[in-house]
């Protein structure tokens, strides 16, 4: 007995270290994701990186051709906000708040605000589609991974590019130049308007500016009025 | 001092390629390929989202007035580019140059806006942009 509660502290002390031994190196794994937080501007505007001639489906290639026989369907000129991927394309800083369980993105154009799950939850199988849809993200290694589907149909860019309801979008953010830029790689997977998924990258700068407040007032063409 | 027009279409070798642009919604409403110089007297700034329009009273080579509608960047670009919202005021003097919508209707998509009395200068699209 007295042996027994002798080595007691030596035994908690083993049982201690073999206890770290297993858990520390998981620990290594789960350090601090890269951070994304803060305001930032595209490098690229939504000129560059864009195809012209995308795989599209033969229904995929008639939206293209409605749109362009009528581009008044442009819904932002009439400031109706954009679809998820339109806005993506815009012209206009964000500012992302992370935390742990979500990123959130606050686009300049059109107050829009987007939040992306972090916490493991998958998406709802009746969600209704919305401009942004539903959006969940994982980290691999430094990459934050954001999986979307449920956005409402739309078109990706002023020059069009539509896409359906069964859009499901990848996009792959991961810093470069210790953190002062950031790249996306986005993914678009909509087999109804494309034969196969298809890609653009885009790189964006930190922001040193405040976002502005985003006012949008139609303007009919009536000139002198 | 009367405000004379000057009408002059020029095929702008712009080095893109046309076909990748023709279906942009700026160039569906405006002709990428002609360059149109006004020198009016500014009616209304629409300093706005999505896109800041200047209206211009020009007299037309008949002697006539008519009324242009030219077009430039949304206001928050413009603010970051320096263009105050009380820069350009109503009775001022200015040269616009842009491309002319294709209906051929009084309208321009500004590329260059200036204000000769003291060399003010606007913001417009750049040259080869296509937003």
């Amino acid at each position: 007995m007295c042996e027994a509660y002798d080595r007691a502290p030596l035994l908690v002390l083993m049982g201690l270290l073999t206890f770290m031994a297993a858990v520390l190196p998981n620990l290594s794994f789960a350090a601090d994701p890269p951070d994304f937080s803060g305001a930032w501007d595209s490098e690229t505007w939504s000129t560059v990186g864009w195809p012209t001639e995308p795989p599209y489906t033969p229904a995929g290639r008639f939206a293209q051709q409605a749109y362009e026989a009528d581009p008044q369907d442009d819904p932002t000129q009439n400031c109706i906000p954009p679809v998820l991927v339109h806005q993506i394309s815009a012209p206009f800083p964000h500012e992302i708040i992370q935390q742990e369980h979500r990123v959130t993105f606050l686009y300049e154009n059109f107050h829009q605000v987007r939040r992306v799950w972090l916490d493991g939850r998958d998406h709802p199988e009746d969600a209704y589609p919305t401009l942004m849809g539903h959006s969940i993200g994982w980290w691999e290694g430094d990459t934050l991974v954001v999986d979307t589907r449920s956005v409402e149909a739309g078109y990706m860019r002023p020059q069009g590019l539509p896409h359906t309801e069964s859009l499901h979008l990848i996009e792959r953010y991961t810093l470069l130049d210790d953190g002062e830029r950031k790249q996306l790689v986005i993914t678009i997977d909509d087999p109804e308007y494309y034969r196969e998924p298809w890609s653009v990258t885009k790189t964006y700068i930190r922001f040193n500016e405040d976002i502005l407040d985003y006012d949008c007032v139609p303007r009919l063409h009536l000139p002198g009025k | 001092m009367s405000c004379r027009i000057f009408q002059v279409i020029l095929t702008l070798c712009l080095g893109i390629s046309v076909p990748a642009f023709a279906h942009h919604s700026f160039l569906a409403h405006y002709d990428e390929d002609t360059s149109t110089r006004i020198e009016g007297v500014v009616t209304e700034v629409w300093y706005q989202n999505p896109h800041a329009r200047v209206y211009v009273e020009v007299t037309n080579n008949d002697g006539e007035t008519e009324i242009w509608e030219t077009e430039t960047y949304p206001r928050n670009i413009l603010i970051r580019r320096g263009w105050r919202h009380d820069d350009l005021s109503v009775g001022d003097d200015v040269v616009i140059t842009g491309r002319q919508a294709r209906n051929g209707g009084n309208r321009l998509q500004i590329i260059t806006i200036i204000r000769p009395s003291d060399g003010w200068e606007g913001v417009g699209f750049s040259v080869d942009s296509i937003d």
